[in-house]
């Protein structure tokens, strides 16, 4: 077939590029300029898809992003995509689409049983049908997403890039139709930074092939051009408004190299997403023609009219010979005369009785009959409109009687009237109103959100004439540019022709012979859902008569087109039913995106290694020279643990954790937070701060603190150093580091500002070794100038030196229950620290560790780790560790609530330790223990087991656990019930493991 | 997304800052002779406000000051924004 | 210490293409000094020759000194010697004790220049700050975000701006940086 409904010319595609494409495996070729829709009517193919509940068989309603009908698979592979809107896919050479929601073909669908059997399928089946019992709707789920399925999801990672952006621009008009155009040309006057977008590849929105006056294509071109040389502008074609929150907050995608086909964009990126900040907005976003609502109107061939209007003017295709035109208002005769000029055989049928006679006269002068007061009673043709019956209506509208007649015809041309496209309006929160004059909702200015500085224009506002498009554009772009200090001098607007044909008057349902869900016939609303008029007769009988329920009970407006061309005719059709006027029935709220978008856009170039930061210490390339396996500790990559040649993560952890106790081990703890804190009332602060005592601190000496919230339960720890009088070095958890510091932050500026404190973040200013064991001290005294002994350097202690050669504080602290010091030199001199260390540590048995080893040490010795042990919800006498909690202190953040009544009461969980009979036994980690076991949950649960390990050093499993009262229960055994159905009895007992008398870490 | 005007920094992007609840809910300074309702009130107790709202802010990624803002919880309209210490705008007709 | 090699987390990358300059700046003395500004400006300016009460989002720099504005009781200043112990030391002894903090932050940080025609595109792909010439101009500063990292941007120059990062967000800033130049 070759392009049989292309017209010889006209159009503004280039005949001189033919492309070629396949549909569903068919060769084709259309035209550079051509979208796949337009070269899919060029080639005669009305068949497009079938419909999402019954199948039916169905072809393109529209030329637009509203496309509600034509959605194809788009390309094969890594880069197919599901869901593509014909309409608004840019033709390009070798492109492959198939069709979608058909199996095993689309011209015989198995599927399309549904539709024979539509009477069992009324709005509510599902829900309905599918309801009992509960446990059975995981089994339907699967069936109804395969008969449902729209599209196939590509299993293969995204070979394309995506950029995204943050823009800010005093006005942002959406839409480079004659209003937007207008609007910015006029904004642009000023000095005011100037968006435009628009969706389509061209400006000109709905007049885009036409051909207005000499005098506004002059106007437009100069007007393009001058916007596309002007450096406060931003015009961006392809460009998709999304979403408009508050704040003029805007999100547009712009689509740069979809329509050069995959993988021909280079090294650029797909789409670019759009974070736009915009001072006003100017929305200028058009109109979308609705369809008529009658019987068996989505029969493939049964069109917009305005459709057939652009696939003439813009596309060069005559969509059908025989083209009969159905409407309720004028402006389809001009789409009637359009297409009879065009060689096609044209029959109008008007709804009304009278009609200007202007139209009927040039009409019959062009040869089209008219045929006033009549209805389109039915469309034969079930793969393609083949003619269709029309029938006189009665006085009433209502109903239809006498004669009938058949006008053979492949398209229907149809015009239920405009909607104004107020998704921009609504979205920003603003309030529409019914205008009764054009038979559709427009945005009320007086219920705007203030916030959201913005005016509509055009179409969208409900002005269809071009030329008060041109007109309220350009006054709204003068107006935005002036509400941001800047003074326009706009240019005269081109005078046009009167083109904004009204004379509405409304025929939401059009009658035929049968009764509304009687007899075989459909009257479909919503296409894309498939909703139709029975439907909501259905819904408004059940009693779902708001819009909120019925859109969730018939679903319609809740596909991906979201109801463009659906919703005003389902509120009209409920509000007849109801008697009610239409603004009683509401209207629904318009949400984000207007169209879909890819999730690649939104990402941007936040993927992969950008998509979260990894943090990386002085020592990483260290660390990976050494061959350590990795573990995300918040954002940080820390060493997990060093295999070495044939060690798994057991064999490893097990060397590293008796190295440890036998010799020295080395930690990278630059991680740790680290706050410098100085001012007079430094100490008082951490009084507050802290549950025990700060202001006897000597200076050089370290303590160990614990942090309350107000509730009292532990909030994070950390050993904190006086450096001097009126200055600390507190250490806090690796994850809590930030947190930490806005917690103090939060104190001292909120509560208590007239303290003088000042609270600095140093963590990354310090690289930290960490060494631990029994030969420590040997090695560090190796390369310092420190004097190391026990005597001249306690435990608890911090020395300034030289390590290595290198200005370090030491710091004679342990997480180990060793003899430790953890060295922190300035950052640049991190990895020489740990290079020089690991050389004299060669002399010492030397082992690397990592945090697993770190984790399992600190167990044996029961030390707490904040987020594991704890959750959140202990107190530090629930971890028994009152020892460290303050008697004396008259207040401290969170004392206050050791006396409620909760935190008081017997029975809390309690922090023990557990040792499983089977010492070979390690339990897993969240393990519960029961008061009594049962074949399946539910169990009593009495705690759960917090950590976990086979300890080399114990020669045994140990666990910590939060056990209800469990201080009390120390040498009782419980039963620990695994996921697994497994029962493991263990003694409760002492969490410290090792050296209970803490002999070693004083060494 | 807001813009939120820091009191220091002037007007910037809501993903700069944290917000962390109602505002000018002052600790007791009597902690201990509190009985457990007058407690359970400061710790637990919030207005939840539905329209004027007085909220605490913090300007993580700038100037990491701590101020209030004065923000209508229907429309989000912030109609002001003033420093710790402050008396907020208005606190005369509108304090319960 | 003279002996002792200063290593940076980008250890002063170079990325160039057309239209854009990437690099991380030599390290460089860094002090956060915080207190009560007013009582402080004498001593702080005694110090850099610089003026403290400034106004906000603003860097002024005179000889080897730059200081920044970070908030309404913090100053940051920039030296171009290599460490910031004689500063500190001065700054501290110039200051009154206790009601004031003077931090060493050299090491915290690092600097990645980014210059070109193409930067502030670059720079407006991560940070929802507005960086349009006619807002953000020589002598401005403003601390903000860049993806997920916080930093402190400033113009040095026409479409010359400094990047300071926290040196553990450095590799992540600059990986993002050098992608996102090849998207605008």
């Amino acid at each position: 077939m070759t392009q049989a409904q292309r017209l010889d010319s006209g159009g503004l595609i280039d005949r001189s590029k033919p492309l070629r494409f396949t549909f569903d495996g068919k060769p084709y070729t259309g035209y550079a300029g051509d979208t796949l829709a337009s070269a899919l009517l060029a080639n005669g193919v009305r068949l497009l898809g079938r419909s999402f509940k019954y199948h039916r068989p169905r072809g393109l309603i529209a030329a637009g992003s509203e496309e509600p009908n034509a959605l194809v698979q788009l390309e094969e592979g890594a880069y197919t995509e599901p869901n593509t809107r014909a309409t608004s896919v840019e033709l390009y050479d070798g492109l492959v689409a198939t069709s979608q929601n058909r199996w095993p073909s689309l011209e015989f669908d198995v599927g399309a049983v549904n539709s024979a059997l539509s009477r069992f399928l009324p709005a509510g089946f599902y829900y309905k049908t599918f309801m009992w019992p509960a446990s059975m709707w995981m089994t339907y789920e699967k069936f109804i997403r395969k008969a449902a399925g729209l599209g196939v999801s590509p299993t293969e990672p995204d070979p394309d890039v995506y950029h995204s952006t943050y823009a800010h621009c005093d006005v942002l008009v959406i839409g480079a139709g004659p209003a937007g155009l207008a609007a910015a040309a006029a904004a642009a006057t000023s000095d005011a930074r100037v968006m435009l977008v628009d969706e389509q590849s061209v400006p000109g929105g709905a007049t885009t092939g036409r051909t207005l006056s000499d005098a506004y294509t002059q106007w437009f071109e100069q007007s393009v051009s001058q916007l596309h040389n002007n450096d406060n502008v931003t015009f961006l074609p392809r460009t998709t408004l999304t979403g408009y929150f508050d704040y003029n907050y805007l999100t547009a995608v712009e689509k740069i190299t979809d329509h050069l086909g995959p993988g021909r964009g280079a090294d650029k990126p797909r789409q670019r997403f759009w974070k736009i900040r915009a001072k006003q907005v100017i929305i200028a976003a058009g109109s979308i023609e609705r369809p008529l609502v009658f019987a068996d109107n989505d029969r493939p061939g049964v069109m917009l009219a305005n459709a057939v209007d652009t696939y003439i003017n813009r596309y060069g295709v005559l969509p059908g010979n025989d083209i009969a035109v159905f409407t309720n208002n004028d402006s389809a005769y001009l789409t009637a005369l359009n297409a009879s000029a065009n060689g096609a055989k044209v029959t109008m049928v008007d709804t009304r009785k009278s009609v200007n006679a202007g139209l009927t006269s040039a009409c019959e002068d062009a040869g089209i009959k008219v045929f006033t007061g009549h209805a389109i009673t039915s469309v034969q043709g079930a793969k393609g409109v083949s003619s269709v019956r029309i029938m006189p209506l009665s006085d009433d509208s209502k109903s239809v009687a006498g004669q009938a007649w058949e006008i053979k015809c492949q398209i229907v041309a149809n015009s239920g009237g405009w909607t104004p496209s107020a998704h921009m309006f609504s979205q920003s929160g603003g309030k529409l109103r019914y205008d009764n004059a054009i038979h559709g909702f427009v945005p009320d200015m007086s219920k705007a959100k203030s916030i959201n500085p913005n005016v509509s224009a055009g179409a969208c506002n409900g002005s269809f004439s071009t030329a008060k498009c041109l007109q309220e554009g350009s006054q709204a772009g003068v107006a935005a540019a002036a509400a941001c200090g800047y003074q326009s001098t706009p240019g005269a607007l081109p005078a046009v022709e009167e083109d904004g044909l009204g004379g509405i008057e409304a025929m939401w349902l059009v009658p035929t012979v049968h009764p509304v869900g009687e007899g075989s016939a459909k009257h479909f609303h919503d296409f894309q859902n498939d909703v139709t008029a029975a439907d909501i007769h259905l819904a408004a009988r059940e009693g779902f008569l708001s819009v909120e329920h019925l859109k969730r009970y018939t679903t319609t407006g809740m596909a991906t087109d979201q109801g463009k061309t659906s919703n005003l005719n389902a509120l009209a059709i409920m509000a007849d039913i109801r008697g009610a006027q239409i603004p009683e029935v509401g209207t629904t709220t318009f949400r984000p995106p207007f169209t879909p978008l890819t999730f690649g856009a939104i990402g941007g170039q936040e993927s992969g290694e950008l998509f979260i930061q990894e943090r990386h210490t002085p020592m990483h390339g260290c660390h990976v020279q050494s061959g350590a396996v990795f573990e995300d500790v918040g954002d940080w990559k820390r060493p997990w643990y060093y295999p070495k040649a044939g060690e798994d993560m057991h064999a490893a952890v097990q060397r590293e954790s008796l190295a440890v106790r036998q010799s020295v081990g080395m930690l990278d703890a630059s991680t740790l937070g680290k706050i410098d804190i100085q001012g007079r009332d430094a100490a008082a602060f951490l009084e507050m701060i802290y549950t025990n005592n700060w202001k006897n601190l000597g200076v050089g000496r370290c303590r160990y603190g614990l942090m309350l919230n107000e509730h009292g339960m532990i909030f994070d720890d950390g050993v904190t150093t006086r450096l001097a009088d009126d200055h600390f070095h507190m250490t806090t958890t690796t994850g809590g580091a930030a947190r930490v510091l806005g917690w103090l932050e939060e104190w001292l500026q909120t509560e208590w500002p007239e303290m003088q404190v000042y609270c600095t973040s140093v963590t990354e200013q310090w690289a930290v070794a960490a060494l631990n064991g029994p030969r420590a001290r040997e090695l560090l005294q190796s390369v310092t100038d420190i004097d190391c002994s026990a005597e001249a350097f306690p435990f608890m202690s911090m020395r300034e030196g030289k390590v290595a050669g290198i200005p370090a504080r030491v710091f004679r602290i342990s997480f180990t229950g060793e003899l430790a010091y953890e060295i922190n030199v300035p950052a640049r001199y991190g990895r020489q620290l740990w290079q020089a260390l690991q050389q004299a540590g060669k002399a010492h048995s030397l082992c690397l560790y990592g945090t697993e080893t770190m984790h399992v040490i600190r167990a044996e010795k029961g030390f707490i780790i904040v987020g594991q042990d704890t959750d959140g919800t202990v107190t530090p006498l629930d971890m028994d560790m009152d020892w460290i909690v303050s008697k004396t202190k008259p207040d401290f953040i969170g004392k206050r609530s050791f006396v409620r009544s909760d935190t008081n009461r017997q029975g809390r969980p309690q922090f023990v330790g557990l040792l499983t009979k089977d010492p070979q036994v390690v339990l897993p980690e969240g393990a519960h223990i029961v008061a009594e076991v049962k074949d399946a949950p539910p169990m009593k649960t009495l705690g759960h087991v917090t950590s976990s390990y086979m300890s080399p050093n114990a020669e045994r499993s140990i666990a910590l656990a939060l056990l209800n009262n469990g201080l009390q229960r120390k040498g009782d055994t419980v039963t620990i019930r695994l996921m697994n159905g497994d029962v493991v009895d263990a003694i409760v007992t002492d969490p410290v493991f090792i050296d209970k008398e803490g002999v070693r870490v004083r060494g | 997304m807001f813009i939120i005007d820091c009191p220091y920094c002037g007007k910037r992007d809501q993903t700069e800052f944290s917000c962390h609840g109602e505002a000018h809910i002052a600790r007791p300074t009597d902690t201990q002779n509190l009985t457990d309702e007058q407690w359970g009130e400061y710790v637990f107790f919030r207005s939840n406000t539905k329209g004027l709202h007085r909220e605490r802010w913090v300007h993580t990624h700038g100037c990491r000051r701590w101020f209030n803002a004065l923000r209508n919880t229907v429309t989000d309209e912030i109609f002001a924004t003033y420093r710790v210490g402050e008396v907020p705008p208005g606190a005369a007709e509108s304090q319960p | 210490m003279d002996n002792l090699a200063i290593e940076t987390p980008l250890n002063a990358q170079l990325h160039s293409i057309e239209g854009l300059s990437i690099k991380e700046l030599p390290i460089c003395a860094k002090v956060t000094v915080r207190g009560d500004m007013p009582a402080l400006s004498a001593a702080i300016e005694s110090v850099t020759g610089l003026p403290a009460l400034m106004e906000a989002n603003t860097c002024t720099t005179a000889a080897a000194n730059t200081l920044y504005w970070l908030g309404p009781d913090e100053r940051l200043i920039y030296s171009e010697d290599p460490t910031a112990e004689t500063l500190v030391a001065s700054l501290r002894e110039q200051l009154p004790a206790g009601q004031s903090a003077v931090v060493d932050v050299s090491d915290y940080y690092t600097v990645i220049q980014i210059s070109g025609v193409k930067a502030r595109s670059v720079i407006a792909s991560g940070t929802p700050f507005d960086v349009h010439p006619r807002e953000f101009k020589p002598g401005h500063c403003a601390q903000t975000r860049f993806g997920n990292a916080s930093i402190l941007i400033s113009c040095r120059e026409g479409d010359t701006f400094d990047i300071q990062v926290r040196w553990s967000f450095a590799e992540y800033v600059w990986k993002y940086l050098c992608r996102v130049g090849g998207y605008v």
